[in-house]
C-alpha cells in the first residue's frame, strides 16, 4: 500500500504527513485529527453533512470550494487550505450560526455542521447574494428534523446583510467576513501560508491495473475503502493545463473539468448561455465541484446528465493510453451497459465539440422524484440547427431508456429538412419509442420512462418553438 | 425562548455518539447480514474470516449467554438468526475487530448455504395465508354498520394503500458497549429507549439488569426509528464486550442501517363508507392490512393506534374498523411519528374523496359536516374534552381565506393549459398518551448543588425535539432562576430506572411533569426551611423569582445561591426524585374501550399545490395551518416541530417511496435512490397560526404535546396533487395508492 508525503493547511494547523492517499478526507478529520464536528451521514456525498471547503490558490487568492469529505481523496488536497466546522468558529457565534439559533434552524444538531460550512462557503465565493444562489449551493445538504423552512429563513437573514453587494475582490471579501465573524481572523493569513507551501512533485507514470480516480464522486461510492488498496492514478496528476479552449474552431475541454468549471466558463457561457441554467439539475454544488466530464462519462451510467449533454451535441472523446491517442465520437464511445470501447491504460484526454452556427438550439429536460440532487428517470437533450421552422441539422439524446445514454439516431435522423409541426413532434415520439428499450427500476416502469420520454421531447419543442407549436397540439 | 441546546450544534460541538472519545483499545463490530428475505440456514463457514489480521472473534447464535431474544410486545425475534432467517438484513453473525475496515472485511469473507424458502411481501396474501402476528383481527366499533347501510344514501367502497417510508435519521444506529468492574456493562446507545436497551442486554447476557447502565448521549434523529430498534446493535456490542473484555463499537453504514431496519409500515386498507344525500357520515367500515414484517416489533401497538385513528377528526357514529398485523419477509416495521396513525386517517380521507367526487360535492364541504363536537363519543369509548376541530377548521378557512384560496385555483386552471392547481384541507385529531397505558409514567432525579446549579436528569432522550430544553424550562419557573443555572444531563438507566421510550410525542409531557413534581419538592423544603429560619408573618406568601426570595410579592435579599447554601448547611435535602403517572387514562384491550389518551391534539391545514401536467413534476406551493399548541412553553421550539413535522408527512404522502422486489431486497437501501425532501422541494410559504389555549390538561404546564400531530397535514398534499390532476384528466381515479410520485402523477395524468 502506498504512502504519499502532503502538505496542506487544516483549519489554522499546517499539516505535513505521510498517508495513503486514497484515505478520505473525512476520516482524515476524524479519525486521524479528532475534528468530529465534519459527520458521516450517507458517505455517498447525498445528505451534505461531511461538507468542506477546500481552497485552492490561483494567483494571490484563494478559490473555496464546497465539497463532500467523504468523497474527497486526501491527495487532492495537497498544497490547498481544508476547513472544517472547527475551522469557521470564532469566539462566538457567526451571524450564521446565531441566525440558526435565533430562527431555530436546527433541531438534532447532526446535519447543521454541514450546512454552516456550505453556507459560509457560499458567502466566500458566490457573487450573487440573492435566496435563489444560496438555495442552490445548498442543495446537497439535507436536514430530515426541520424541514428546511427555518433553515431558509434564517439564510435569509443573512443575506439582508449583504444586499446590495456583488462581485467583491478576494481581499474585501475576506477583510468583510472576518469583520462581521463569518470567519475567523487566521484566514487573512492564509494566502501567504499555502504560497510557502512546496506542493507536490507528482509522478505521471501509470503503474499496472490502475484505477483511475478522476473527481471521484462516484467511485468512492462505489469503491470507498477498496481503492486504499488499489494502485491508484489521480487524473488531477496527469491532466494539467488550460481545460477549456478554443482549437481549429472546436470546443476542447480536457476530461479533468468539473461541471463548475464549465459552469463558470467564460468560453461556454458565451457558446452555451444555457449550462448555467440545466448544470444545476446535475448533482449537488457539492459533487460539481469535484465530478468531472471524463470521470461522469467514463462512469458509462445510462442515465448521465452529462453524456447525455455531449451525446446532443454530437461530441468527440479523445482517448490515450500514455503513447498514441485516438478519438471517436462518444456515440460510438458506449458500447452496453457498464461497458465502454476503452483499453487497458487508456485514459480520456479531453472532449472535442465543433461550434455551433449562431442559428442553433439546445435544450435539456430531466425528470426525477426530486428536482434538485437525484439521479434522472430520464434525461434528454435537443440539439436543432433550423432556417425558417425547418430543421436542418438535429441530435436527440436521452438516457435512462437504454443501457447506454443513447443517441437518438433515427430519431435524429427522421428530424433533418422537417418544418416544425405538430404531426412532426408526433412522429418523432413514435420514432423515438422504437429507439428505446428501458427496464423497471427504482426510478420507474417501462411505461412510465417510454411515455416520460415522449413527454420530454413534447417539452424540447414547447420550449423552443413556443410561438410554432401550441400544447393542445401535441397533447394528446 | 430560543433552544439554547443548538449553540453547540452550530459549532460542531455537540456529541453524539460516534463522535465519543471511545476508550482507546475500543473494538469495532460489523454485522453479518442475511442476503436472503426466507430460508433454512445449512451452514456459516466463518474460518477464512476468522484468519484475516485484526479480527478478534466472530460470533453467532451459539454465543450467546443467556436468551436470544429481543423481542419487545412479543418474544418473537431473535437477536442472530437460528435456523431460519426471514428477512434480507437479519443479523446472522457478529464480527469483532480492530478496526471497522477489517471487521466488515471480515464479513465479506463468511459464507454461507442457505436453501430458500417462499418470500411474501404483500400483506394480503400473507393474511389470506394465514401469517398473521396477532392470530385474531383487532376490532374497534361503535353503534352497528351492518344496520346502517339501509339508511345511507349513498355507499362506497374501495381498497387503498399507503407506502412505508425510512426514518432518515441523519445519524445512524450506533453504540458502544465497555466491560465494567464486576462483571457490569455501560452501554452508550443512540436509543430513544435506555432502559429497553438495558434489559434487552441483561436477558441476553443472562445477568441482572443493575449491571448493565445504558446511556443516551443525544440523537442525531430518532422519529421513532430508534425506539426499538436501536436496542439490536446495543445488544451487538454487549455481546462483543461480554466474549472479549474489551470496549467494542458498532456504527452501521447507511445502506447497512437501511437495509436492515425496519420503517413505517405500508398497509393495504378495505374501506366501505356510507353518508347521506347532504354528506354526513353514517357508517363507516374500514379492513387494516398491517404489513408488520418479519417480527412483532412495535407492530400490535402501532396497529391499535390506526384502529383509534380509522375515524381521523370526526364524528362516526356507526364504526367497525378492523386490523390485522400480517407477517411478511421484509425488516420488522416499526414506530414511525405518527405510529400508525397517519395510515388510519388516510383511508378515511380517500373515502370521502371518493365520496364526494360522486355526490359531485367538494369533499371539504363533508369534512366539515362531520368534523368531532365537544361530548361526541370516538369509537373507543374516549369522549372529546376541549374539542378544538370546529375552531381550528374555522379559523383556518377565515384566516387563510379559503373562498380566495378556491377561486385563485380556479382562474389559474382555467388559463393555463399544462400547469394546474390544487388544494386540500386537512383536519387532524391526535390522541396523547401510549397506546399502552402502562408506559404513562416518567421520572426525574433533580439536584441543587450547594453552588445554587441544578441538574435533571430523566428518562427523555434528547434527539432534536428540544425535550432538554423544556426540561430545564420547568426547572428554571418554580425555582425561579435563568436557564444558564439548569442543565439537563443524559438519559441514563442508573439515574433514572424503569423509563419509558421517549416516544408517543410524551417525552416533554411525561419527563417535564416528573421534572416539575421533583422541583416542587426541593421547592416546599426550601421554603419550610426559609420560613423556619426567618420567621416572616403567619400568611406570608413564599415565592422564588429572578433568584431570589419573594415575600408577599417584594423581592428580599436572599438570592437562591444564599438560600441554597443556607439549606446545605443546615442539613436540607436538596435533591429530589419527582414520579408521573398520566392520570385519568385506561383501556381494555379486550372490549377495546375506555380513556387512552390523556387529550387530543387538533389543527387543519391548507395545503397549495402545482403539476407540470407535461412532465408530471409538481410543487407544493404552500400551507397553511392553525394548530392546537395549547399554552406552549416554547413557541420556537415548536413550531419548528410543526414545520418538520409537515414536512415528513408530505415526504411520505408524495416522493419516498420505498421499493422492495419480490425477492424481499430493499432498491432503495441508499440516498441517491430514496428521496426526502430537499431545501429546493420546501414550500416558499408555510405559515402556522397558533390556536393557543389555556385549557387544563395533561401537558406540562397545559403545553401540549408536538412530536407527532402535525406529521398528519401531509396528507392534504397528496389530495391536493389528486385534485390537480383531475383538473388535466377527469378520468383519473381517487383510488390512488401513496405516495403519489411524478411517476404515478404522469401515469394518472394521462391514464385513459
Amino acid at each position: 500500500m502506498n504512502s504519499v508525503n502532503l502538505k496542506f493547511i487544516c483549519n489554522d494547523e499546517l499539516i505535513d504527513t505521510n498517508i495513503n492517499p486514497s484515505v478520505t478526507v473525512l476520516d482524515f478529520l476524524r479519525l486521524e485529527k479528532h475534528l468530529t464536528g465534519t459527520k458521516e451521514g450517507c458517505r455517498e456525498g447525498d445528505c451534505g453533512a461531511c461538507t468542506i471547503l477546500v481552497g485552492e490558490p490561483e494567483g494571490n487568492f484563494i478559490n473555496y470550494k464546497t465539497v463532500n469529505s467523504c468523497l474527497l481523496p486526501v491527495s487532492e488536497v495537497n498544497g490547498k487550505h481544508v476547513v472544517s466546522v472547527e475551522g469557521l468558529n470564532t469566539k462566538g457565534l457567526s451571524p450564521f450560526q446565531a441566525a440558526l439559533v435565533e430562527e431555530s434552524g436546527t433541531q438534532c444538531g447532526f446535519c447543521t455542521p454541514g450546512f454552516v460550512v456550505a453556507f459560509t462557503g457560499f458567502l466566500l465565493f458566490t457573487d450573487s447574494f440573492d435566496l435563489e444562489s444560496a438555495k442552490i449551493a445548498l442543495t446537497g445538504n439535507l436536514c430530515r428534523c426541520t424541514g428546511h423552512f427555518r433553515i431558509i429563513k434564517s439564510i435569509e437573514k443573512i443575506l439582508k446583510l449583504f444586499s446590495g453587494n456583488t462581485a467583491i475582490s478576494f481581499t474585501e471579501r475576506i477583510n468583510l467576513l472576518t469583520q462581521f465573524q463569518f470567519l475567523p481572523e487566521y484566514f487573512k493569513n492564509i494566502p501567504d501560508r499555502l504560497q510557502n507551501i512546496q506542493r507536490r512533485l507528482s509522478s505521471s507514470e501509470i503503474s499496472a491495473y490502475p484505477v483511475f480516480v478522476s473527481g471521484g464522486t462516484d467511485l468512492f461510492v462505489q469503491q470507498g475503502h477498496k481503492l486504499k488498496e488499489k494502485n491508484t492514478v489521480f487524473m488531477s496528476d496527469i491532466l494539467k493545463g488550460q481545460k477549456i479552449r478554443i482549437e481549429d474552431n472546436e470546443l476542447s475541454i480536457n476530461a479533468f473539468t468539473t461541471v463548475s468549471e464549465l459552469e463558470n466558463s467564460s468560453i461556454i457561457k458565451r457558446i452555451f448561455p444555457s449550462f448555467s441554467g440545466i448544470s444545476k439539475l446535475f448533482g449537488s454544488l457539492q459533487i460539481r465541484n469535484r465530478a468531472t466530464l471524463g470521470g461522469n462519462i467514463n462512469n458509462a451510467s445510462p442515465i448521465g446528465d452529462m453524456s447525455v449533454f455531449l451525446l446532443a451535441l454530437n461530441s468527440r472523446i479523445h482517448l490515450t493510453d500514455g503513447k498514441t491517442t485516438r478519438s471517436l465520437y462518444l456515440k460510438d464511445y458506449f458500447k452496453d451497459y457498464k461497458k465502454l470501447d476503452r483499453r487497458d491504460h487508456e485514459y480520456t484526454l479531453k472532449f472535442t465539440v465543433k461550434i455551433p452556427p449562431r442559428n442553433f438550439l439546445l435544450n435539456f429536460e430531466k425528470v426525477c422524484k426530486r428536482t434538485y440532487l437525484d439521479i434522472a428517470s430520464v434525461n434528454t437533450a435537443i440539439y436543432l440547427e433550423t432556417a425558417n421552422d425547418v430543421i436542418r441539422s438535429a441530435n436527440i439524446s436521452a438516457g435512462g431508456i437504454a443501457p447506454v445514454p443513447l443517441y437518438l439516431k433515427e430519431s435524429s435522423a427522421f428530424l433533418k429538412d422537417r418544418k416544425i409541426t405538430p404531426e412532426t413532434i408526433i412522429e418523432l415520439i413514435n420514432i423515438s419509442k422504437m429507439e428505446i428499450s428501458p427496464i423497471s427500476d427504482a426510478r420507474g416502469s417501462v411505461e412510465y420512462k417510454t411515455l416520460l420520454l415522449g413527454q420530454l421531447i413534447s417539452a424540447h419543442f414547447l420550449k423552443l418553438f413556443p410561438d410554432v407549436i401550441r400544447q393542445e397540439e401535441i397533447i394528446c | 425562548m430560543l433552544n439554547y441546546d443548538s449553540i453547540r450544534h452550530v459549532k460542531g460541538e455537540s456529541i453524539f455518539l460516534d463522535d465519543y472519545n471511545a476508550p482507546s483499545g475500543t473494538l469495532h463490530g460489523a454485522v453479518f447480514f442475511s442476503p436472503v428475505a426466507h430460508g433454512k440456514i445449512k451452514n456459516i463457514d466463518i474460518s477464512d474470516a476468522l484468519k484475516i489480521p485484526g479480527v478478534k472473534g466472530i460470533y453467532t447464535c451459539k454465543d450467546i449467554p443467556g436468551v436470544n431474544q429481543i423481542g419487545g410486545i412479543i418474544q418473537d425475534e431473535v437477536l442472530l438468526a437460528e435456523d431460519e432467517v426471514e428477512f434480507i438484513g437479519e443479523p446472522i453473525a457478529l464480527v469483532v475487530a480492530e478496526t471497522q475496515l477489517i471487521a466488515r472485511n471480515a464479513v465479506g469473507k463468511i459464507k454461507f448455504e442457505i436453501t430458500k424458502l417462499d418470500v411474501i411481501t404483500n400483506p394480503k396474501i400473507a393474511f389470506e395465508k394465514g401469517h398473521l402476528i396477532i392470530p385474531k383481527a383487532r376490532i374497534y366499533s361503535c353503534g352497528s354498520t351492518e344496520n346502517t347501510w339501509k339508511n345511507c344514501d349513498y355507499v362506497f367502497e374501495g381498497t387503498v394503500e399507503s407506502g412505508g417510508q425510512e426514518h432518515l435519521y441523519l445519524e445512524t444506529q450506533a453504540s458502544l458497549a465497555m466491560p465494567v468492574e464486576g462483571g457490569c456493562f455501560k452501554i452508550i446507545s443512540s436509543t430513544q429507549n435506555p432502559t429497553g436497551v438495558q434489559r434487552t442486554v441483561s436477558k441476553v447476557l443472562n445477568i441482572a439488569d443493575n449491571k448493565v447502565e445504558c446511556e443516551a448521549m443525544r440523537l442525531g434523529g430518532g422519529f421513532g426509528g430508534k425506539e426499538d430498534q436501536a436496542t439490536a446493535w446495543a445488544v451487538l456490542a454487549a455481546l462483543g464486550s461480554y466474549k472479549l473484555g474489551k470496549p467494542v463499537k458498532i456504527v452501521l453504514s447507511r445502506q447497512e442501517d437501511m437495509k436492515a431496519t425496519g420503517k413505517r409500515h405500508p398497509y393495504i386498507s378495505d374501506y366501505k363508507i356510507g353518508l347521506t344525500k347532504d354528506g354526513k357520515i353514517l357508517s363507516y367500515e374500514v379492513a387494516f392490512y398491517q404489513n408488520a414484517g418479519a417480527a412483532a416489533d412495535l407492530s400490535p401497538a402501532i396497529l391499535d393506534r390506526t384502529l383509534a385513528h380509522a375515524t381521523g377528526s370526526y364524528f362516526i357514529p356507526n364504526v367497525k374498523a378492523a386490523g390485522y398485523c400480517c407477517k411478511t419477509n421484509l425488516p420488522p416495521n416499526t414506530a414511525f411519528r405518527g405510529f400508525g396513525g397517519p395510515q388510519g386517517m388516510f383511508v378515511l380521507e380517500t373515502a370521502i374523496y371518493k365520496a364526494a367526487a360522486a355526490m359531485n360535492m367538494p369533499p371539504y364541504e363533508i369534512q366539515e359536516k362531520n368534523l368531532l363536537k365537544e361530548g361526541e363519543e370516538f369509537p373507543y369509548g374516549q369522549k372529546t374534552e376541549f374539542c378544538k376541530a370546529v375552531n381550528c377548521w374555522r379559523s383556518a378557512k377565515e384566516k387563510f381565506n379559503l373562498d380566495s384560496i378556491r377561486d385563485e385555483t380556479a382562474n389559474f386552471n382555467k388559463s393555463n393549459f399544462l400547469f394546474k392547481k390544487g388544494f386540500a384541507l386537512m383536519p387532524i385529531c391526535f390522541g396523547i398518551s401510549f397506546t399502552n397505558t402502562m408506559l404513562n409514567q416518567a421520572s426525574s432525579l433533580v439536584h441543587v448543588y450547594a453552588d445554587g446549579s441544578v441538574s435533571v436528569s430523566t428518562g427523555a432522550v434528547e434527539m432534536g425535539q428540544g425535550v432538554n430544553m423544556k426540561i430545564r424550562q420547568v426547572a428554571s419557573r418554580i425555582f425561579g432562576i435563568g436557564l444558564d443555572k439548569i442543565k439537563s444531563e443524559t438519559t441514563n438507566t442508573t439515574r433514572n430506572a424503569n423509563t419509558s421510550a421517549t416516544a408517543a410525542s410524551s417525552g416533554a409531557d411525561m419527563n417535564g411533569n416528573a421534572t416539575r413534581l421533583a422541583c416542587l419538592e426541593i421547592f416546599k423544603r426550601l421554603k419550610d426551611f426559609y420560613i423556619k429560619k426567618n420567621n416572616p408573618a403567619a400568611d406570608s406568601e413564599f415565592a422564588l423569582n429572578d433568584g431570589y426570595v419573594w415575600i408577599n410579592k417584594s423581592k428580599t435579599n436572599f438570592s437562591f445561591e444564599k438560600l441554597v447554601i443556607d439549606a446545605y448547611k443546615n442539613r436540607i435535602d436538596l435533591s429530589a426524585h419527582g414520579f408521573y403517572a398520566t392520570p385519568k387514562i385506561f383501556f381494555n384491550p379486550e372490549t377495546n374501550k375506555g380513556n387512552p389518551f390523556a387529550y387530543h391534539v387538533y389543527g387543519t391545514a391548507i395545503i397549495v399545490v402545482n403539476v407540470d401536467c407535461l412532465r408530471g413534476t409538481y410543487k407544493i406551493e404552500s400551507v397553511h395551518a392553525v394548530h392546537d399548541f395549547g399554552d406552549s412553553i416554547n413557541p420556537a421550539i415548536d413550531r419548528s416541530q410543526a414545520e418538520g413535522a409537515l414536512m415528513q408527512g408530505i415526504g411520505w404522502m408524495t416522493m419516498e417511496e420505498i421499493i422492495f422486489n419480490s425477492d424481499g431486497k430493499l432498491l432503495t437501501d441508499t440516498l441517491s435512490t430514496y428521496k426526502v425532501p430537499d431545501m429546493g422541494f420546501t414550500p416558499e410559504k408555510i405559515e402556522i397560526e397558533f390556536l393557543e389555549n389555556k385549557d387544563k390538561n395533561a401537558g406540562v404546564f397545559n403545553s401540549k404535546a408536538i412530536g407527532e400531530p402535525p406529521f398528519m397535514y401531509g396528507i392534504a398534499a397528496f389530495f391536493a396533487l389528486v385534485n390537480a390532476i383531475k383538473e388535466f384528466n377527469p378520468k383519473a381515479g381517487f383510488d390512488i395508492s401513496s405516495p403519489l410520485t411524478p411517476e404515478k402523477v404522469l401515469m394518472n395524468l394521462y391514464a385513459k
